[in-house]
């Protein structure tokens, strides 16, 4: 019984992480950028919902905001910063977005001070019974969001004409610029994409867990074990290494202790890297 | 001016700059020299990143972990087996060499961003070993014997310093800087044509190591407490690369006159602008970065005309 609650739990704060995954593989499977600032975003997603939450506005529906002031912020940095290094070596925009990481943490930490907050809704408190299993309520919420955010981003890629540039720029720069996609703005509305899937992915996250302007480093790395688990280039990668990290962090803090789930999400990547480094589900690139 | 004449000149520049560091300690007063002794350590860093990420092209985001992994050799080794303080320093560079062999056989295989990460998992991960194991006394950290010696320390930064920078020196006119550079150009290429690509890595990482292991362990003895978290920041690791890529990625004194701007401007900052400290040194990475990805070498060097005309190419050559 135990063991199935634990593995409950993992499976909830899972999509959470497969949702942080879904913005970081996206930018990184179409323009090769990894974005160290993720975390970032993230923590304004999740300060965004904070402060409205102060204002009165549920988290619930301070959500798609935080999504639309993320998608705007990442659109103009894309298309006014990253841009310009779009083509230089791998670790120029590693750099470049790490940049980004120090300048947005450190202004959020004097403008907003360090302090720990929260997110204490009305419904924060109640939980589902199933027999001997409790589930909190949020969490269960967090979860049915972050896969119907999935699912929308999969249509979207997959059914749209906007999502076809997408796929198209990721595939073949030069024939996408051939056949007529302004390669440019593809590539703002995909940094855009990422970044509102992490702000909603902070607003979510400010509904569970405390929030401070540093919580973020250490949610950019979950989200590149976890792409790199599931594998690149798929969308059901990032939700299968979700879940996965998930489960195994939950069941090591469990079973082994509870200061060793960060060891196991870098022990996975590594192992993943070495044996199968393209991921589980092993997508083409 | 004639390449001979160049060859004078910086072996003059290269003599004067040592003549003046080692002159220093005695008339800095203690401040500049502890400010010194730290603007030598990044510079020993910077450089031996520079090794492995600007030579041989492979950006490793982790080489904190050698740093780390050497101010803890020397730490055990100091406190738990009585060895003095040298022995400790050997210890350090012997076992992170090692560490970069084993570790770089299996990583060293990616490319790329898998590179990148994996170094930086494995940099994450060791802190984790580091907080679990007893010996190194988990979060608590080490307390090193107290000694009042800065002007050792600056001696020691500064040999380590020169050896680092004679060693890259050295390796770039012989078979194995060749390799390297062949292999961050084209590594299929480089090995059709006969580099051995996973041994010359492997030494390359291993070099890497080993500098930067040393200057851990000087380091450790040096402010005589150390703890998991600081000396396994992922922010040193992102110091050592901003500092390579402001003076000049894949050159020998790139990395240290980086390194050495790097920590000028900073000091400046903190002494007047505390809080925003932090801050303007991710405004700093993003300026340079955009507008100078070759470094200030590049600048000197002289071998493109300078102006805001050199900015916009910059510019010109990355963006889309």
């Amino acid at each position: 019984m135990f063991a199935t609650q634990v593995a409950i739990n993992g499976l909830l704060v899972g999509g959470l992480y497969a949702l942080m995954a879904l913005g970081l593989s996206l930018i990184w499977g179409v323009m090769d950028v990894i974005n160290i600032a993720h975390g970032a975003f993230i923590m304004l997603g999740a300060y965004t919902t904070y402060w409205l939450f102060k204002a009165g506005v549920d988290p619930l529906v301070s959500l798609p905001i935080s999504l639309g002031l993320l998608f705007l912020l990442g659109f103009l940095l894309q298309k006014y910063l990253i841009n310009l290094v779009i083509r230089a070596e791998l670790f120029i925009t590693l750099l470049l977005t790490f940049g980004l990481e120090i300048l947005i943490v450190n202004l959020a930490r004097v403008v907003w001070t360090a302090n720990v907050r929260r997110v204490a809704t009305s419904y924060s408190g109640s939980s589902i019974s199933f027999g001997e299993l409790t589930v909190p309520l949020v969490r269960v919420v967090a979860f049915v969001i972050a896969l119907i955010l999935a699912g929308a981003l999969f249509l979207l890629l997959e059914r749209t004409r906007l999502g076809r540039a997408i796929r198209a720029t990721s595939q073949d720069l030069l024939a996408a610029r051939l056949t007529g996609t302004n390669v440019s703005n593809t590539y703002a509305i995909t940094f855009g994409l990422g970044a509102g899937m992490a702000g909603a992915a902070g607003s979510l996250w400010s509904m569970l867990f405390p929030i401070t302007p540093t919580m973020g480093s250490v949610l950019t790395l979950k989200s590149f074990v976890v792409s790199v688990i599931g594998g690149l280039g798929t969308m059901a990668g990032p939700v299968v290494g979700g879940l996965v990290l998930g489960v195994a962090e939950n069941f090591t803090s469990a079973y082994i202790g509870p200061t060793f789930p960060n060891l196991i999400s870098f022990a996975l990547l590594v192992i993943t890297l070495v044996l199968r480094p393209r991921g589980i589900l092993g997508g083409r690139r | 001016m004639s390449a001979n004449n160049r060859t004078w000149l910086r072996l003059g520049a290269v003599v004067i700059a040592l003549a003046i560091a080692v002159i220093f300690p005695f008339v800095a007063k203690s401040y500049y020299l502890q400010f010194a002794t730290d603007a030598l350590m990044f510079a020993i860093l910077a450089s031996s990143w520079n090794i492995v990420g600007g030579y041989t092209g492979y950006p490793s985001f982790g080489n904190v972990v050698f740093f780390g992994l050497g101010a803890y050799t020397t730490a055990v080794l100091m406190t738990k087996a009585g060895a003095p303080f040298v022995v400790g320093l050997l210890g350090s560079g012997l076992l992170c060499m090692v560490f970069a062999v084993l570790i770089g056989l299996p990583v060293l295989r990616l490319r790329g961003h898998y590179f990148a990460i994996a170094t930086l998992g494995v940099a994450e991960a060791m802190r984790e070993v580091v907080i679990n194991l007893d010996i190194t006394e988990g979060n608590t950290g080490i307390v090193l014997p107290l000694i009042r010696n800065p002007e050792m320390f600056y001696y020691f930064m500064l040999g380590t310093l020169v050896l680092t920078l004679a060693v890259t020196f050295w390796f770039t006119r012989r078979r194995l800087g060749y390799g390297l550079v062949a292999i961050r150009e084209d590594e299929d290429a480089a090995a059709s044509a006969g580099v051995d690509t996973t041994r010359y890595k492997v030494i390359a990482f291993a070099l890497s190591g080993l500098f930067a292991g040393i200057a851990g362990g000087i380091h450790a003895y040096k402010i005589t407490f150390i703890e998991p978290g600081p000396v396994f920041s992922v922010e040193i690791t992102v110091q050592m690369i901003v500092m390579s890529v402001f003076g000049g990625v894949g050159t020998v004194i790139g990395p240290t006159i980086g390194a050495f701007l790097l920590e000028i401007i900073s000091e400046l900052l903190s002494n007047y602008i505390l809080l925003l400290h932090a801050t303007f040194f991710g405004l700093v990475v993003i300026l340079s970065i955009v507008f100078t990805p070759r470094g200030l070498v590049d600048i000197l060097s002289g071998r493109r005309p300078f102006g805001l005309g050199y900015f916009l190419e910059n510019v010109r050559e990355h963006r889309i």
